[in-house]
């Protein structure tokens, strides 16, 4: 580019603004300046700037919003610029932005008052603002980037405004918007934090009748955060259990809160206020691998990464298909998804603690009507991805409940609060002992972690040595017994891990051959 | 050097290349099999050869019985016939004698093996853990105890068989369906060469010749018509175990049968048989019992059956289970293995009792009083004893190997301050 172009000649008068708003990748947010450069000639609105056909259709909806907002769209050859060029920009949420560059552009607003300003909405044709997708992360990206301001749809204020340090204004339209920039118009604060009131329940633990296996393992994977395989025939209550371990595990801290609000806001499904209780999510048996962790052409979160702080149940385990099994590994063990398009590398969260569920064999009878041979056996087996049940710490058997349990008062068993107030202290000793290793729950101990924050008896070591011995235990296998053994320990409130703890994590584990198969 | 005679090749050649028509001619289960197979050359080529006939009396015309034998020697595989030494005699009791029966291995070593008593182990090929178990079981309990195991090499409760006759250091002999050269099946190759380095393997079809429909069947009768005991493990009803059953029974051969759960479709055969009469085999110390009579010493003196030292005792009489076995050490009977257990305390006891009831994991909680977490804790325990093992995913079944010998001090070795 020649040095001289950049001088203006004083002929051709230009006026030019600039107004920040962001970007959704993954679940970041990424500043976004938009230009607009007004001058004599022909009528003409271009947008640049890797825009897709949402943001150019930007322009009809920024024209007619301004016109029917008894605003002036300059008739003139306006140029909009978003910049970085590099960065792909996607979805309706910068029609704001456009429209207070044409504004300050065409001198209808003072450009002093988007100095510090970032703006994010979506324009309707009548001027009205329509909430956006990723409030809360353009609130994050607010704050980091240094603006005092943030300017959002109305509906969307509450949720940016969980971030502290960043002035939330909410709008309702494009009218209200130039007042506020006039200095002739004032928002009300947004609403304060929703108070964390008593998430409604999915149903109390005491509704299953029975399986008295299945929830001491469901007990163990929420005190522990392990990832549970549930076996036994349709109709046991596989389903109903699984959904009744959100509400076992703890609250979600507000950091948890923020995060879980966030991914929810990115994937659309936020209902505008900070998310209280934990996610609960079931996709079906024929979800798309990207369905499942995530991705697209323009990265979107999937169900590991909506389930994030919460629980993935994968009912039918085998019938799920294998590339989307074998994708789950990397977010299982890293509790990550990376997603890489392009150049770009996105990373979503993915610390959900897995349930899944499936037949003891193909033919999904009892155990006294099931033919399946051997292979039969073997080849459902095989099916469920060995990588993936690598991953799974605790596996239980359910029976069909007998009619027996069905009617008595003693098959009720316990209620969901007393199974929780024993997991929060559980998983309260676990914060404790782990502060500063980066994990929060004994699952997502790493080797090195578990051999020093799993003190053994030395009964208890012995059992470990003979599972050694006798080819019940590999390497891998050891770990994710004593992490077992660990949660038991911390359930009971002890230090330290006695036979006893070191046997039932024996006896909850996958069979070797399962794995095998 | 025993050799199989010109006619007597040529004959099994002219079956080997007939095979695919008698295929044809007969169905899998079909009781012509023996009349067939019994027929005379021409005969033979008259009743199933059809359009190529001239085809078929051609290649018997021009058989080399001289280049047969050459490219045998080649192979290292022997051939012999009736009318040569070394032709097993039990096969002599066949309607339908294999003209010629082609070994790997050495006719020294199926002479050898078959003056041992022969027992042959059969049953499903996709068997239950249980009946695999036992199958294992009966194979090491008897080779070990001296006797020569014969079957298949199939999938399931045959390769039990020969992998338990290994295990207890036995010779034993596998019978093909299709050439002795062609391992069959393809997930056997590994086994298949096992028993072809300790045993003997031996078909009645040429090398090279696949197995065909009618050749299960005609192996079964074979298998029959060598053991003096044939034990069924696992069968359903119309199976080819039954056959092999059938045949035993038309050779006179005692029968004998593991019992199954008489729920299980899959035992429905072999609980039959024994509701037929059929001996009740639940080890190997039964299996003895019916071969040599009860109270038969656990082990015969052949230092050489273990593959060891062949030439040290060349005349020693091998096979006098009365005189030999006398001062050897009796066989441990699995059947009396509860005794074995002494130490085991009455709640772990009462689970695998349990367990062995077929119990799920929530029912022994429940029945024993302890709770799921500590049944599960009992469960672990037990399975570290190497008394019970996995099944499927989450359910555990009685193991039959019997209380592992796991390093037995090792609490003792222990510190009570063991670091992690």
């Amino acid at each position: 580019m020649h040095p001289t172009s950049h001088s203006r000649p004083p002929s051709v008068p230009v006026v030019l603004a600039s107004v920040a708003t962001f970007a959704i990748e993954g679940i970041e947010s990424h500043e976004v300046v938009v230009e607009a450069d007004v001058r004599r000639g022909l009528p003409v609105f271009t947008v640049v700037g890797l825009p897709d056909a949402a943001v150019r259709e930007a322009r009809e909806r920024v024209r007619a919003a301004l016109l029917n907002s008894e605003l002036e769209f300059p008739l003139q050859r306006l140029t909009a610029n978003l910049a970085p060029a590099d960065l792909r920009k996607a979805g309706p949420s910068f029609d704001l932005a456009l429209a207070a560059a044409v504004l300050a552009a065409s001198g209808q607003v003072p450009r002093e008052a988007l100095a510090s300003a970032a703006l994010c909405g979506e324009l309707s044709l009548g001027g009205g603002l329509r909430p956006v997708r990723g409030a809360l992360a353009m609130a994050f990206g607010a704050r980091e980037g240094g603006f005092e301001r943030l300017i959002v749809p109305v509906e969307n204020a509450a949720e940016a405004a969980l971030v502290e340090g960043v002035e939330v204004l909410g709008v309702p339209d494009l009218a209200r918007l130039v007042a506020m920039l006039r200095g002739q118009w004032r928002p009300e604060a947004p609403p304060p934090r929703p108070s964390s009131a008593e998430a409604p329940s999915e149903g109390d633990l005491s509704d299953v009748r029975g399986q008295a296996d299945a929830k001491r393992a469901l007990e163990l994977a929420a005190a522990g955060g392990h990832n549970l395989l549930m076996v036994g025939p349709p109709g046991a209550g596989k389903t109903m259990l699984a959904r009744r371990l959100p509400g076992l595990l703890p609250d979600p801290a507000f950091e948890e809160a923020v995060e879980i609000t966030r991914v929810h806001s990115v994937a659309g499904l936020s209902d505008g206020a900070l998310a209280r209780r934990r996610p609960f999510r079931a996709p079906h048996h024929t979800i798309s691998t990207s369905g499942l962790v995530g991705g697209g052409a323009t990265p979107r979160p999937g169900e590991v990464t909506l389930a994030h702080r919460g629980v993935l149940f994968l009912d039918e385990l085998a019938e799920f298909s294998r590339a989307a099994l074998e994708a789950l590994r990397q977010p299982l063990e890293s509790r990550r998804v990376e997603v890489t398009r392009g150049q770009r590398a996105i990373s979503f969260p993915a610390a959900a603690v897995l349930v899944g569920a499936c037949n003891r064999c193909p033919c999904a009878r009892p155990a006294a009507e099931c033919s399946c041979t051997d292979v039969d056996r073997t080849r459902y087996a095989r099916r469920l991805s060995a990588p993936l049940l690598d991953r799974i710490d605790l596996v239980c058997e359910l029976e069909a409940a007998g009619p027996l349990e069905l009617v008595s008062a003693e098959g009720r068993g316990e209620t969901t609060a007393s199974v929780r107030g024993r997991v929060i202290a559980a998983r309260e000793r676990q914060r404790s002992r782990l502060a500063g290793t980066g994990a929060f729950t004994n699952a997502e101990m790493p080797p090195r972690v578990t051999r020093r924050h799993a003190p053994v008896e030395g009964r208890a070591w012995a059992r470990m040595l003979e599972g050694h011995a006798h080819g019940i235990l590999s390497g891998r296998g050891h770990d994710r017994v004593l992490r077992l053994a660990r949660t038991l320990a911390d359930l009971d409130g002890r230090d330290r891990i006695d036979a006893a703890d070191v046997e039932e994590a024996l006896g909850f584990r996958l069979g070797a051959q399962a794995v095998a198969a | 050097m025993p050799a199989a005679c010109d006619a007597c090749l040529r004959k099994s050649a002219l079956i080997g290349y007939l095979g695919a028509r008698l295929s044809a001619v007969l169905g899998s289960l079909d009781s012509r099999l023996a009349s067939v197979l019994a027929l005379t050359e021409d005969d033979l080529i008259d009743a199933v050869a059809g359009g190529r006939a001239a085809d078929a009396r051609r290649f018997s015309a021009g058989f080399d019985a001289e280049a047969s034998r050459r490219s045998l020697a080649e192979i290292e595989i022997d051939a012999i016939c009736p009318h040569g030494g070394g032709y097993p005699a039990a096969l002599l009791t066949l309607a339908d004698v294999p003209p010629v029966v082609y070994l790997t291995g050495g006719t020294d070593r199926l002479r050898e093996l078959t003056r041992f008593p022969v027992a042959t182990v059969v049953g499903a090929r996709t068997p239950s853990r249980y009946a695999t178990e036992v199958a294992y079981d009966l194979g090491r309990g008897l080779a070990a105890a001296g006797v020569t195991v014969v079957s298949g090499l199939a999938l399931g409760i045959d390769g039990a068989a020969h992998r338990g006759a290994l295990a207890g250091g036995g010779r034993p002999i596998g019978v093909l369906a299709g050439g002795v050269d062609i391992p069959y099946p393809k997930r056997h190759q590994a086994l298949h060469s096992r028993v072809r380095d300790h045993g003997v393997l031996l078909s009645e079809l040429p090398p090279g010749i696949r197995p065909l429909r009618w050749s299960f069947p005609a192996r079964n009768r074979i298998m029959a018509a060598l053991a003096r005991l044939i034990v069924v493990v696992e069968a359903a009803e119309s199976s080819g175990t039954l056959i092999t059953a059938e045949f035993a029974v038309q050779l006179g051969r005692e029968v004998g049968a593991v019992p199954g759960q008489v729920t299980a479709r899959l035992a429905a055969g072999s609980n039959r048989l024994l509701r037929e009469g059929a001996a009740v085999i639940r080890s190997p110390q039964d299996a003895l019992d019916e071969l040599l009579g009860v109270g038969s010493p656990a082990r015969f003196e052949h230092a050489d059956a273990l593959g060891a030292r062949e030439s040290s005792r060349p005349d020693a009489p091998r096979h006098d289970p009365t005189a030999a076995g006398r001062n050897a050490a009796p066989l441990e009977a699995p059947n009396e293995r509860g005794h074995n257990e002494p130490s085991l305390d009455p709640s772990l006891r009462r689970v695998l009792d349990l367990v062995e009831g077929g119990e799920a994991v929530d029912a022994i909680g429940r029945e024993t009083g302890l709770g799921p977490g500590r049944a599960r804790a009992a469960l672990g325990r037990l399975e570290l004893m190497g008394l019970i093992g996995r099944d499927g995913f989450a359910g555990y079944a009685r193991a039959l190997a019997g209380p592992r010998a796991g390093p037995p001090i090792l609490e003792d070795l222990i510190p009570s301050d063991a670091p992690p």
